[in-house]
């Protein structure tokens, strides 16, 4: 997938503050593949409304989403379903890790029917980066919040799509905590020339690189 | 613990639903065989008289069969063939001359030699000479042979004897006596009759009344020859034209299609019961689907196939369902095997099911695959609204 455009969309039933001054709601833009982003608004202006619909779980939206020239809301689900694994994946505000499988379960989930061996190295790589190689066998139900967001982190770098989106990923992780993740982020994607989209309450309070839309 | 008792549960219910059906099944071809055996040729010929009633007594055209009645039966998807029979339109009698003293009326029929279930050629069952070839019904010989030789004090005579036996015939053809000797070539247990050649006895009718070549013909009687002598059909269609036949092959196809009823009242009990089952186990998937319902969306925003979740729980139930299949077409062959050597087949019985029951192992799960696979993905997506 090279591009998703937005197409003048806007959520359906309800109407986000500022809407006026948004850069993305009722415009047309385009997410390039390669290119990061990072999206700023405030509670209730529709963060995961967009980035759900973008990830094409709901069709509560006027105006388009196109996977390249596709329409989203004219595939069938399992079109929608096939490009999650190579196209576009989100990190989901509330994490979405399956509590009755271990951490490394969880993780490997994004190998599909792959050789699941080939990954694990990599597994174990990132989740050392990240301080939850101790966790990979632990189940995920008895693991805090902040070691579930970074094994999710881990979930969506292993095998990665070409947009990678994270709804408020950092939400339970401390400033070093952040920094490495972030780090991790930028350097698998840039490997394998991803695209990120990151949906934030508030700008990053380090240096970074993103072009920076408001919702 | 209480998945693992729900499934035994199911699948023990499925195990006798396909007992049950599968067992109505070969039971109904065990059934067949046993009363539409081909072993017993009889079953197969059935001779039709038309009922008397008070309206068609003593009058021939009525209590015979036409051309026109005899066209129709051939019609009748349940009859091979028909055979009429030429009945004697002279007059006939016999006496055993000096050696034997007896004397009686007699009266001839006639028919198809193929149609007589008696080994002869058209050569060997011919008049040669004045000697007429005569074949009797077996029970004729047997009547006389316990019934009236046992209490006259008569010897009796074995069949052998009787093919040895000459006696004369007396026919009056034309006010003129002719005198034949009559010898019995072969006792036959399909017809209670007593036959000549039927060209001779057509001849002979002809020589008496010459205008019967310009009448239409009437038989008083007709053989046919039918597929299944136990054919409900057949016995229907026979009532309605007021015809009669031998009791004892009507009789067991009374039996048989009362069997049938039986059978298929178990048949559909057994259909009612696979059916639930396969209620309780869409009703069973979806609970299992509703359970793992956050496991089930987690994996689909992360790329798995949803019709690709479910058939792969519609493949592991197929694949119990084929055991089970297997399970129970084993336990029917076993019985079947044991039955078929038991006394009461009377070496009727195949020691084996119908070699088409096994096809179910793969017919049935494959169509419940796709049943299932189809009704769960589609509930699915329902239930997600998308």
């Amino acid at each position: 997938m090279d591009n998703i455009v937005l197409e003048n969309i806007s959520p359906k039933y309800f109407t986000p503050k500022d809407l006026e001054q948004s850069q993305i709601w009722k415009k047309n833009i385009t997410f390039q593949k390669g290119k990061k982003f990072l999206i700023v608004a405030p509670s209730g202006s529709g963060k995961s409304t967009l980035a759900t619909a973008i990830l094409g779980t709901h069709f509560q939206y006027e105006g388009n989403i196109k996977y390249d020239q596709q329409i989203v809301k004219n595939l069938h689900l399992e079109k929608i379903v096939e490009n999650r694994k190579d196209g576009v994946s989100l990190l989901f505000q509330d994490v979405r890790l399956i509590k009755d499988l271990t951490i490394s379960e969880n993780i490997l989930l994004r190998v599909f029917n792959q050789d699941r061996k080939k990954f694990i190295p990599l597994m174990e790589e990132y989740a050392s980066r990240l301080g939850v190689e101790s966790l990979l066998n632990k189940k995920a139900e008895n693991c805090s919040y902040g070691e579930r967001q970074r094994s999710a982190i881990v979930r969506s770098l292993v095998n990665p799509t070409d947009f990678l989106i994270y709804d408020e990923c950092f939400s339970h992780l401390d400033m070093e905590n952040k920094k490495i993740a972030f780090s991790l982020i930028n350097e698998v994607s840039q490997k394998s020339g991803s695209s990120v989209l990151f949906f934030e309450l508030n700008e990053f309070p380090f240096e970074h690189d993103y072009q920076i839309l408001h919702l | 613990m209480k998945k693992i008792f729900n499934s035994i549960i199911l699948y023990a219910g499925l195990f006798i639903a396909f007992i049950l059906v599968i067992s109505c099944l070969q039971l109904y071809e065990n059934a067949n065989r046993l009363f539409g055996s081909k072993s017993s040729e009889s079953n197969y010929w059935l001779t039709f008289s038309k009922k008397l009633t008070p309206d068609n007594i003593g009058r021939k055209e009525l209590l015979g069969f036409n051309e026109n009645d005899v066209a129709k039966l051939k019609k009748w998807s349940e009859i091979k063939t028909v055979y009429p029979f030429s009945a004697n339109e002279f007059k006939a009698s016999a006496n055993g001359g000096d050696f034997i003293p007896f004397y009686t009326d007699l009266y001839f029929e006639g028919l198809d030699l193929k149609a007589i279930d008696v080994p002869l050629t058209d050569e060997e069952f011919q008049v040669k000479g004045d000697v007429i070839p005569i074949i009797i019904s077996r029970e004729y010989l047997n009547l006389y042979n316990y019934g009236f030789a046992l209490n006259q004090g008569l010897p009796q005579i074995s069949e052998d004897f009787a093919k040895k036996i000459e006696i004369n015939i007396n026919i009056v053809v034309n006010k003129q006596n002719k005198t034949y000797k009559g010898r019995m070539v072969g006792l036959s247990d399909r017809i209670h009759s007593v036959l000549i050649p039927k060209k001779f006895l057509d001849s002979l009718n002809l020589a008496e009344k010459p205008q019967l070549a310009s009448q239409p013909k009437i038989y008083n009687r007709v053989l046919v020859q039918v597929k299944d002598s136990g054919d409900e059909g057949l016995i229907s269609k026979m009532k309605e034209n007021n015809y009669e036949s031998n009791q004892e092959s009507l009789r067991s196809a009374k039996i048989k299609s009362k069997l049938f009823l039986v059978l298929k009242a178990i048949a559909v009990l057994g259909i009612f019961i696979f059916a639930l089952c396969l209620y309780i186990i869409v009703s069973f998937i979806k609970i299992q689907f509703l359970e793992k319902q956050e496991e089930v969306s987690i994996k689909n925003s992360l790329g798995y196939s949803p019709k690709k979740m479910v058939s792969d729980i519609s493949r592991r139930f197929s694949i119990n369902l084929m055991i089970v299949l297997a399970l129970s077409l084993i336990l029917i062959a076993s019985g079947q095997y044991f039955l078929a050597k038991s006394s009461v087949s009377n070496g009727l019985l195949s020691i084996y099911i119908n070699p088409w029951l096994w096809t179910a192992i793969i017919i049935i799960p494959i169509l419940v695959y796709f049943f299932v696979k189809e009704l769960i993905y589609r509930w699915l997506l329902r239930s997600w609204k998308i």
